[in-house]
């Protein structure tokens, strides 16, 4: 129960604290922390231009997304309470519902016709190739070392703390990926820049260009939510297992994400746009090294 | 035995007075029996076996079905009618000369694809296998002009591979002494080698794979579909009759997994850069043939490492994917037939907005793109989500060599998904999204409801398996048992099935839900596509299917042989500039055209004999006879 009133409630809150801290950082005072969720009301009760060049694609698209981002996070537990489906191997449903969330909106993209929507949709699908095997190398070098489990189990039974000093490493490794799979799959700087005004430059805010009203809200709140589902898996690593008060670890855990974030992009530039490839390999390689180290410590070296 | 295969041989009656209607509904009848009597093998414990009796050289011949080939028997009796149906079709649409005889060698293909599961009898098989290789060669000549080179490449490769299965066995007669495949055991190493060279051929594993990418642009659309999707696991059942017998050690599975692994990478890589819909759909069929080739080499690798739960889930991944291969695969090559009769081309960056023209070909080709990217919903998500969890169980179990093989399986699966969901994204991006890009688009209209006939079957059927995993389980289920695997990794599937059914229900449901709401309160109004200031836009300013892919051209590059061709600009006033650039097969560039130069300067040496004078031919004879005579006689 209270994971689905957190899925529901609280992905809007993570952009809306990312944009207060980056508006503290460079000395403003900011907009409300609930500003995202008064956008996403008035977003809701709007009407909606359509392209004229759209077909019936445009039109499912953003909702086909939500749901299957929304079906993503129920397999994500929220502090210590169990999540709500699991099962041995749902870690590759999870990607591939977060997979279906993109391919459609890149149909939604090349649906406009215009020739921005394309090159966001190409630069975003791009990223899935490396994306995708670092996402389930983290999950096999989790696999290795908890034993084979649903994402619940996983997430549960691994402790950054555990056993001794191989673990802190494999931990910080997972972590890291982890965290630049969200900067990545969030459209966050370094990556991409969603305050940009410069269409040429934008990834995700390029693909939506010509979406209007309610599919926008809903646009809005399933980038919302992805971020939430990247921020808790990086927060259940680092849960310790024995605390007395995990929903706070939680929510604390969230909101610090988002604190790094924010400072990250005031301190950050854009990189280039045609080198981001190749720094999405790093969390593949990351991913890499953590199972390495895992399995050299296996064999004893 | 008996009335499917009577039906189906009266189906060539038809065929010979040119009614392609009655051919097809006759094949529909034919099917519904044979598959009858190939599920009552499948589910229960009588099985049919004939012994006939024949001249000497062959003997005694047995002729009956096991699991495995009633399994795959399923697959053609589903197959088969589906794409005689919409040959009918298509054919009707799309006239070409021969009808008698395309449809006969039609009806021939499909009968000696049946034949071929029910011979043990290595001598009988060969036969059906040329029977096979070459019907299907006189299917894709149907339009004589374009296809003759490639389907005289198609029908040389095919001979190289059944060369290979000959020698294969020929040595197995030689030492076991019999043609009787039912009694075989373990195989003597060397033929069994032979044996899968052979049968790789036919299923399109690289580096024999260069015959599916030039043969199936040019074969009618129906023809494409049932060789790409059924005729090919005709190869694949001789593999899994290798494997289901033999056992292997670990250097063999790990060749066998490299060989799957470039087979999959191989083809993915060149579907993502062909924009040409046929071909990036027969370089799928191979990257298709690698993903399955995986999912067997995780279930050797389970059984060889002692990890019973690996060896169901890869053998029960790479029998579903067999499965939903011939769906999906089909239900694209029949659209691409319909693309065809609407624009009169097959060049995606030719096409474009197709989806308001032909919406109910663009719904099927969505959820086939969904089917083939493996994206939840379609069917191919299921069967690549066991051999997925087949592999990070492996990850569980402490055996280094299976956890090394593993994540560098894990890995490329992952990355070829990937490529696989790109590819065709851009694919149905380009061709059915946006606006037409040429006239001949913009003129596309509807194909006849006829022609969308078998693809909103194949699309049922691709959404029921894809939903309810077990469907597809069940049917595979008779094949794990009969290969003695352990049953408790079945039932783990089953229920993890079940629960993904729920899942995709509910989003199902929710998308359901917000499309309704959507739907009802949101009033749209159309206007054009934001042009970012710019006031003119034309179709030609949209992404193109090469630049879709090129932020990825960087990492790829290297794997693929690409040919350029420019002159380039001269002089203050330049007269002519061009640049070309289009992608070569390495193995047809290094191993075929050599070979074949060479086997042309060879024979040319001996031209001269050719002269047409009578007086020269009688010389040739006469020194023959004096060779003979010296041969048999000998020198005293």
């Amino acid at each position: 129960m209270i994971n689905i009133l957190i899925i529901l409630l609280l992905p809007l809150f993570v952009p809306g604290l990312i944009s207060r801290v980056k508006a503290i950082m460079v000395g403003r005072k900011g907009q409300s922390l609930l500003q995202p969720y008064y956008h996403f009301l008035k977003l809701l009760r709007k009407d909606e231009v359509i392209s004229s060049s759209a077909s019936f694609i445009t039109r499912l698209a953003p909702s086909l997304a939500l749901s299957a981002t929304l079906c993503a996070a129920l397999f994500v537990p929220i502090g210590l309470s169990e999540s709500i489906f699991s099962f041995r191997g749902d870690v590759v449903l999870v990607l591939y519902l977060l997979a279906l969330a993109k391919g459609i909106m890149v149909f939604a993209a090349l649906d406009s016709g215009s020739s921005f929507e394309g090159m966001g949709a190409s630069r975003e699908i791009s990223f899935t190739a490396f994306l995708e095997p670092a996402f389930i190398l983290i999950m096999a070098s989790l696999i290795f070392s908890a034993g084979f489990n649903s994402l619940n189990g996983l997430l549960h039974s691994y402790s950054i703390g555990g056993q001794g000093v191989w673990n802190i490493v494999v931990g910080a490794f997972t972590v890291f990926a982890l965290y630049l799979m969200l900067l990545v799959e969030s459209a966050r700087v370094p990556f991409d820049d969603p305050n940009t005004h410069l269409e040429l430059t934008m990834i995700h805010e390029v693909m939506i260009l010509d979406y209007s009203g309610f599919s926008l809200g809903l646009i809005h709140y399933t980038a919302a939510l992805k971020m939430l589902i990247y921020s808790s898996l990086i927060v259940q690593i680092i849960i310790p297992q024995t605390t007395s008060l995990p929903m706070l670890w939680f929510l604390g855990g969230i909101i610090s994400t988002g604190i790094v974030t924010g400072i990250l992009e005031s301190l950050m530039a854009r990189f280039r746009m045609n080198r981001n490839l190749e720094l999405v390999l790093v969390p593949v390689s990351v991913a890499v090294l953590a199972i390495a180290a895992l399995i050299a410590k296996s064999i004893g070296v | 035995m008996s009335i499917g295969f009577i039906i189906l041989f009266l189906g060539l009656i038809p065929a010979l007075w040119k009614r392609s209607g009655l051919f097809s509904i006759v094949w529909l009848m034919g099917s519904g029996f044979i598959a009858f009597e190939y599920l009552e093998v499948l589910y229960s414990r009588n099985v049919q076996d004939y012994l006939l009796l024949f001249p000497d050289p062959i003997g005694t011949a047995n002729i009956g079905l096991n699991k495995l080939s009633a399994f795959f028997g399923v697959i053609f009796s589903i197959g088969l009618p589906l794409g005689m149906l919409y040959g009918h079709f298509y054919l009707k649409e799309h006239p070409g000369p021969g009808l008698r005889s395309h449809l006969f060698w039609l009806g021939l293909l499909g009968l000696s694809m049946h034949g071929l599961l029910w011979m043990r009898h290595s001598l009988l098989f060969l036969m059906l296998w040329e029977v096979m290789s070459i019907s299907s060669f006189l299917c894709v000549i149907q339009d004589r002009s374009a296809s003759l080179k490639a389907a005289l490449n198609y029908i040389i490769t095919m001979q190289i591979g059944a060369g290979f299965l000959i020698a294969g066995f020929g040595l197995l007669y030689l030492q076991t002494g019999s043609f009787d495949l039912s009694t075989l055991a373990a195989m003597p190493r060397l033929p069994m080698y032979l044996l899968m060279i052979g049968f790789a051929f036919k299923a399109g594993f690289v580096p024999f794979s260069s015959w599916l990418p030039q043969a199936h642009p040019v074969a009618p659309a129906h023809v494409s579909g049932i060789m790409s999707a059924m005729m090919i696991k005709a190869g694949l059942y001789g593999i899994l009759v290798i494997i289901s017998i033999n056992s292997f050690n670990l250097r063999e599975i790990a060749i066998f997994c490299l060989i799957s692994v470039v087979t999959a990478f191989w083809g993915v890589i060149h579907a993502m850069i062909s924009s040409n819909v046929k071909k990036a759909l027969a370089f799928s069929s191979i990257e298709n043939m690698g993903i399955i080739g995986i999912g067997l080499s995780v279930g050797l690798l389970g059984l060889d490492a002692g990890i019973p739960m690996m060896a169901t889930l890869g053998f029960a991944g790479a029998l579903l994917h067999t499965f939903f291969h011939s769906l999906f695969k089909a239900l694209l090559f029949y659209l691409s037939g319909n693309i065809l009769c609407a624009s009169h081309t097959l060049e995606a960056d030719q096409l474009g907005g197709l989806a308001k023209a032909m919406p109910r070909s663009a719904a099927c080709f969505l959820i086939g793109t969904f089917a083939i990217s493996a994206l939840p919903i379609g069917n191919a998500f299921i069967s690549e989500f066991s051999i997925y969890t087949g592999l990070l169980s492996a990850m569980a179990a402490h055996d280094l060599p299976a956890i090394v093989i593993s994540v560098v399986l894990l890995a490329a699966m992952a990355f070829i998904g990937a490529l696989a969901l790109i590819a065709f994204a851009k694919l149905f991006g380009i061709i059915f999204l946006g606006e037409p890009r040429s006239e001949q688009a913009t003129k596309a209209r509807e194909c006849p409801r006829g022609m969308c006939l078998p693809q909103v079957v194949l699309v049922a059927g691709i959404l029921l398996t894809g939903i309810f995993g077990n469907v597809g389980l069940r049917f595979v289920k008779p094949l794990l048992r009969w290969m003695q695997l352990d049953m408790s990794g079945y039932i783990g599937l089953r229920n993890t099935f079940s629960q993904i059914s729920i899942v995709l229900g509910i989003v199902l449901l929710v998308f359901g839900l917000l499309y309704l709401i959507r739907k009802l309160c949101v009033k749209d109004i159309v206007s054009p596509t934001w042009g970012c200031g710019y006031h003119k836009p034309s179709p030609r300013m949209q992404y193109t299917s090469l630049a879709f892919v090129h932020p990825l051209s960087y990492f790829l590059k290297p794997f693929i042989l690409i040919k350029k061709e420019r002159i380039k600009a001269e002089g203050l006033f330049a007269r002519e500039v061009e640049y070309a650039e289009h992608s070569e097969d390495p193995f047809w560039k290094c191993i075929v055209e050599p070979v074949s130069k060479a086997l042309n300067w060879f024979f040319g040496l001996f031209s001269g004999m050719h002269n047409g004078r009578t007086d020269a031919y009688i010389a040739w004879c006469v020194g023959f006879l004096i060779v003979v005579l010296v041969w048999v006689l000998g020198f005293k």
